[in-house]
């Protein structure tokens, strides 16, 4: 990607309507498990490294360039989330141990999130019930 | 079972003796727990904040010390940065015996609640602290790839009811009000955007962070406060402290304008290639 992308944005977008219905921060994977080369972009990782391989620094200097190259490496962490759901076990496994997706077991993230939002609403409205009184008085 | 005895506040402090805001804040939205007021050993009115804060710990670390462990992206050996005060605070909290702590800069003059209705954005700030931070660190508590927690900033809710935050709920970020526990180490560097560049190397590697919209910290204008990390971002500006995230996380952020008529730069996330999505356990073989 460009390091420079210069783009006039409004904050609003086309959107201005507002619900606060509780949203789980987990991503649904599609149904489709997408084709393996489109989880990730490589191209300028390759670029680096034909400069590298053709450059007249050590091997051992090479070898870090090699991996530091990889930071550029682009991943489309939703078709890998898309991906893993489609992939076998021994797959799944390995990109759990690379945390290329993070499991959310027994959904106890979304349902955290459920509890923490009611409980912040319950405050909310007592905060709200406590302003109204000050102001009563 | 979150015990808020191991609970701590610990306020990152640098010659602003007279403009110490957060504690009182603190105090004013029902906060009744431990407060530490962290500074370097090169403040030079440390003794000031001892006779103006009498009824907190004031803690004194090391800078030297810290420079020496900690990774500040460069070779300026700027000491004017905030990551070593940031790391020193799993330190000192577990120094004290504390589990979990919240890390807040030293000029917040308001934490309101932020809610909806009739498709308005309001603030109360009538917000009970003490539950508020108990709740967080109950939903932090749940997984331990959860690295932080956040309060929102005002700047999250630019275009009200509209703005990403609302809608959304939760943005993968922290800034300014960083929940942690001691056991779930996190690792600050660089220079400038420290802040940016642990979240966003973190959450690369699948450390979570959030920012609910519920409540919120509010601070003066961004620079607008003499002390803290003021000069440094007058001195080089936002598009040196661009680049240290960009130094972190090249595939996913980008150099930006941003704003409304007065614009600055600033980092640019693609949120698609930055971190690893938190799927349901159901979809596991």
């Amino acid at each position: 990607m460009s390091l420079f992308e210069v783009d006039k944005k409004t904050a609003m977008g086309d959107d201005t309507k507002y619900s606060r219905a509780i949203r789980t921060p987990q991503y649904v994977p599609s149904k489709e498990c997408p084709p393996i080369e489109s989880l990730f972009d490589y191209e300028k990782y390759s670029k680096l490294l034909y400069n590298i391989n053709n450059s007249s620094v050590s091997e051992e200097e090479k070898k870090f360039l090699r991996l530091a190259a990889s930071r550029h490496i682009i991943f489309n962490y939703s078709k890998i989330a898309d991906y893993y759901a489609h992939a076998d076990k021994e797959m799944q496994e390995l990109m759990e141990q690379s945390a290329l997706v993070i499991l959310d077991i027994d959904d106890a993230i979304a349902n955290g999130y459920v509890k923490l939002s009611s409980k912040m609403k319950q405050l909310v409205e007592e905060s709200k019930a406590l302003k109204e009184s000050i102001s009563d008085d | 079972m979150i015990d808020m005895d191991k609970f701590v506040v610990i306020v990152l402090c640098h010659c602003r003796p007279n403009d110490t805001t957060t504690p009182a804040t603190l105090r004013s939205c029902n906060y009744t727990g431990d407060i530490i007021l962290l500074l370097d050993d090169e403040d030079a009115t440390i003794d000031e904040y001892r006779k103006n804060y009498p009824e907190y710990r004031i803690e004194v670390y090391s800078k030297d010390e810290a420079m020496k462990v900690y990774d500040s992206m460069d070779n300026l050996g700027d000491k004017r940065c905030a990551i070593y005060a940031r790391n020193s605070c799993f330190d000192v909290a577990e120094k004290y015996g504390y589990k979990y702590f919240c890390q807040m800069d030293d000029d917040y003059t308001t934490i309101p609640y932020r809610y909806i209705e009739n498709d308005k954005l309001y603030r109360n700030n009538y917000s009970k602290l003490d539950e508020v931070f108990k709740a967080y660190l109950e939903f932090m508590e749940i997984n331990e790839n959860i690295g932080s927690v956040a309060f929102a900033e005002p700047g999250d809710f630019v275009g009200g009811v509209g703005s990403n935050l609302n809608k959304k709920q939760y943005l993968h970020k922290c800034m300014g009000s960083w929940m942690c526990f001691v056991s779930r180490r996190l690792r600050f560097q660089g220079t400038m955007n420290d802040d940016v560049n642990t979240y966003s190397l973190g959450g690369s590697r699948g450390q979570l962070f959030y920012t609910f919209p519920f409540i919120m910290i509010d601070t003066p204008a961004t620079q607008s406060v003499k002390g803290g990390m003021t000069e440094i971002y007058e001195g080089r500006g936002t598009y040196t402290k661009t680049f240290y995230t960009i130094m972190c996380c090249p595939s996913f952020v980008s150099v930006d304008m941003f704003g409304d008529r007065h614009y600055r730069i600033h980092h640019k996330f693609k949120w698609q290639n930055a971190h690893p999505m938190l799927i349901s356990g159901d979809f596991k073989k």
